[in-house]
């Protein structure tokens, strides 16, 4: 093809075909792909012994921090890094018999009032965060204290605090964290990230928001540099001999830790498999399913305490606000063929308003429905919506049609779709929009749709209270509207039960409740998920879906 | 001299048309920013109302507006609602990046188009000819984001010559750039091709090569000069559109630049940073016009004489 065009000519025009060569070579995309694009010749690092120190391990993940201050963000994400920066007063971490523990973590023991309001910590005394300050109670008190200063407008801090009233010194190695309540769920939150003490010095140096960019903790990792949207490094911590043995006593084996912000979930896929990212953080099912099938991947899901991804059904909304549609479409989905069909198998359908490993998980609410299109016929028949010639039910003339609102990049797209299929088989028709989520929220808040779309990740059950308290329903997460005070008391009362026992007895009676109110149509447990080479090992798992990096290793 | 000041005077008014849009845009999305911020808190009702007060949301667009000008005025574009930083320091963190990235695949659509153009048009209907219209035809047709994946897919994951995400290096650069780039170089193709056709049918050219001008400079110096022209002036055109581009390009290959950075802070409906991004990508366009008026007053000077003179 050259040798016909290049008839003897100046200089300058052999350079110019050599350029149109390299253009002619890009035209043979097409047919290359097809050859390449299932091959599975591939040259990958290759695996000396497991478990050495050192190197550096890239965390591809899929959103940027708003802040990297653990008591300020509104993200969870951002608890994944700052648990490699931070300590907890007390760890709460998975057993290896699939239950849960405290392990103590900048506190050597600690006791909780009979009445769930006062949290006494003894400290550890050999702690120094990582610009030399050494750790006391002074730090405890001015992490608390920060987390509830307006000019450090905390979001999930905050949240999760509920009723705080102050942080004691009893002497520098006892502090006291009291409640104007009782707040039984206070241990598992100060354990899921947002409370990791900072340095006092730090905080004080930088302010209430600028430590947001330079974060200071006594954690196995400390923070190098961070180009915002790009990249945060953080490096080994030398000096760190207390952590729990469960997560690998002894400073970090890694020399660096990256987290690398790649929003495109196939993006983060296509650059696992070129080895620039050793972890993948969140790939879509399909890429999971494909990194399994290559062999080439280690999977580690992870699940979390909260509440499934689905849909909050909006009670006050015709014709939902008829239970009977409600639990017909309940029973009209099949998650487990959700979970088969559209994600590939790589999630646990769901059936509950919580995940199994939340404490007051009710395994009765679970089977309240079991898939049953016929139930789901017979339910909409009772509620007077008569099927039509078209499959299509109507009542007084009006279709039974559902408005769907769902935010944009819930990842609830194309499972909806699935869901709007399958009630379409009972006699539904339904409209689907996407909004952006700050839109979706003001739609939800003002009761437009019939559907919406929601997911909560959490560290106790007390998470109901955020999406079913009548208070959240013109501003909150009550996207449901359900409204029913008797609820809002039995929540409450949990909270102030400090008894583990006790307190999960009355979750599993609200759960119960719920579900029978059918106020939720669940779709499959929330979770975090992490895709890495089989060189990668010694990670940790949380309660909360994470992963922590202690005894993390490359190579 | 004064060829460019009366363009910079000319740009006031695209500028405030640029403010005015950028703010009637992002307030006009549904969505209150007060409940974004507080996102996850718990607040109450008064609460979510107090900040919107702070944030001077309940006053009426108009004084919204002439605030937001008044700031602009003092080179101060706010406070960023997600991250508390300053909007300047998040914008210009980014800037560079999505500058680097637009600049090569201009590079890209030049070097690859203007050749290929040129050769294409001195052998209207040569077997190299017929190749570069196939090439610039798929690059009309393929859409970059396309082009990006396939390119990914073959050199990073199959290939592993080049990253598949970028990583700071001048080859982390390659596959955006080109892909990118591509479309544009096949636009150029074609103009550059058709032009040369035509000037090669002109009278000039055909004098030219009677005195016996040697072929290289009836094409170099005569054609390619008069071809010139609307070619610069698409390149400026198109600088525009690759700016665009380069939002999805940035979140394909997880690049931090502006592009991404609006498409986000849009669905967070983070105001203060839509403003000022759309403000400051707005200035960028219209500085790269004003750049290209004066290349094209500098290579045809009938045109400068013509604005001059005005």
């Amino acid at each position: 093809m050259i040798d016909q065009v290049s008839s003897p000519g100046a200089l300058p025009r052999r350079q110019l075909l050599r350029l149109a060569a390299m253009t002619a070579a890009g035209a043979g995309l097409y047919p290359l792909l097809a050859a390449c694009g299932r091959g599975s010749s591939e040259s990958s690092a290759a695996a000396s012994g497991p478990g050495k120190p050192g190197g550096t391990l890239t965390v591809g993940i899929p959103s940027t921090p708003d802040t990297l201050d653990p008591g300020a963000t509104g993200l969870a994400l951002t608890l994944l890094i700052s648990m490699a920066m931070f300590d907890p007063l007390v760890w709460w971490l998975p057993t290896s018999g699939g239950g849960s523990e405290f392990v103590p973590g900048l506190a050597e023991s600690w006791t909780v009032s009979p009445d769930a309001s006062v949290y006494t910590f003894k400290l550890r005394k050999d702690v120094t965060f990582h610009d030399g300050t050494k750790f006391d109670a002074t730090a405890v008190k001015a992490t608390y204290d920060h987390v509830v200063d307006p000019a450090t407008k905390s979001k999930s801090g905050l949240g999760a605090l509920g009723p705080y009233k102050q942080t004691t010194i009893i002497d520098p190695y006892t502090v006291e964290i009291s409640f104007t309540e009782p707040n039984a769920a206070f241990m598992h939150q100060q354990a899921a990230g947002n409370f990791g003490i900072a340095s006092p010095t730090a905080l004080a140096k930088y302010g209430a928001t600028g430590f947001g960019n330079n974060p200071v903790g006594s954690g196995p990792f400390k923070f190098e540099s961070y180009a915002t949207g790009d990249r945060l490094n953080l490096v080994k911590n030398p000096d760190y001999t207390w952590a729990p043995s469960a997560l690998g006593s002894g400073p970090a084996m890694l020399d660096k830790l990256v987290f690398r912000i790649v929003a495109d979930d196939a993006g983060r896929y296509n650059a696992l498999q070129a080895g620039q990212l050793q972890i993948g953080m969140n790939l879509l099912p399909s890429n999971i399913d494909a990194s399994q099938k290559s062999g080439k991947f280690t999977q580690l899901t992870v699940p979390s305490i909260g509440t499934p991804l689905g849909l909050p059904i909006n009670v006050t909304k015709p014709p939902t606000d008829d239970p009977l549609v409600r639990q017909a479409i309940i029973y009209a989905v099949d998650q487990d063929k959700l979970v088969k069909d559209v994600l590939f198998g790589v999630y646990k359908a769901a059936h509950n308003v919580l995940t199994p490993i939340t404490p007051g998980f009710s395994q009765q609410a679970s089977t309240l429905y079991a898939y049953d299109p016929d139930k789901a016929n017979a339910l909409l028949d009772q509620a007077g919506w008569v099927k039509g010639a078209d499959g299509v039910r109507t009542k007084n003339g009006q279709n039974l049609d559902l408005n769907i609102i769902l935010f944009a990049g819930g990842g609830l797209e194309l499972p909806t779709q699935f869901v709007v299929s399958q009630l379409k088989k009972v006699g539904f028709t339904a409209t689907t929009t996407v909004q952006p989520f700050a839109t979706a929220q003001g739609s939800y808040n003002a009761g437009q749709h019939n559907l919406g779309s929601f997911g909560y990740y959490g560290a106790d059950p007390y998470l109901l209270n955020i999406w079913v308290n009548s208070d959240a329903i013109a501003s909150g997460f009550n996207w449901s509207h359900y409204n029913n005070p008797e609820i809002d008391q039995e929540i409450g009362k949990a909270n102030t039960t400090a008894d583990d026992a006790a307190r999960a007895a009355v979750y599993e009676q609200v759960g119960t409740t719920l579900m029978r109110d059918s106020i939720y149509l669940p779709l499959w447990d929330v979770n975090g998920a992490f895709t890495m080479p089989h060189t990668v090992k010694g990670l940790h798992t949380t309660l909360n879906g994470y992963i922590t990096f202690h005894s993390a290793t490359v190579a | 001299m004064t060829f460019v000041l009366r363009r910079l005077a000319s740009m006031v008014p695209v500028l405030i048309g640029i403010t005015l849009v950028a703010f009637l845009l992002i307030h006009l999305i549904p969505g209150d920013p007060a409940k974004v911020i507080l996102f996850g808190s718990n607040a109450t009702p008064e609460q979510i109302d107090q900040l919107r007060t702070q944030l001077r949301l309940d006053q009426p667009l108009w004084r919204q507006y002439l605030d937001f000008l008044g700031q602009l005025l003092h080179g101060d574009l706010g406070t960023s609602y997600l991250t508390q930083n300053s909007v300047a320091h998040e914008l210009f963190s980014r800037a560079p990046s999505t500058l680097v990235l637009t600049a090569s695949a201009l590079l890209v659509a030049i070097a690859v188009g203007v050749p290929l153009g040129l050769v294409a048009g001195t052998r209207p209907n040569s077997a190299f000819d017929k190749v570069a219209r196939a090439v610039s035809f798929l690059g009309v047709a393929v859409p970059y984001f396309f082009l990006a994946l396939v390119m990914v897919l073959l050199f990073s994951v199959n290939l592993g010559w080049l990253p598949a995400i970028d990583d700071g290096t001048v080859a982390g650069l390659v596959i955006p750039a080109v892909s990118l780039g591509w479309g544009y170089a096949a636009i150029l193709t074609r103009l550059v091709r058709g032009r040369i056709i035509d000037e090669y049918r002109s009278e000039y050219v055909k004098s030219a090569r009677a005195r016996g001008c040697p072929e290289w400079r009836v094409l170099l110096r005569h054609a390619l000069r008069n071809s010139s022209i609307p070619a610069i002036t698409t390149i400026g055109l198109q600088f525009g559109n690759i700016l665009t581009g380069a939002a999805i390009t940035e979140v394909i290959f997880g690049r931090a630049g502006l592009g991404s950075f609006l498409a986000t802070s849009i669905t967070n409906k983070n105001i203060p940073v839509v403003q000022g991004a759309v403000v400051v990508i707005g200035i960028g366009y219209v500085l790269i016009n004003l750049v290209v008026d004066v290349i094209v007053g500098a290579v045809d000077p009938r045109t400068r004489i013509a604005v001059g003179a005005s």
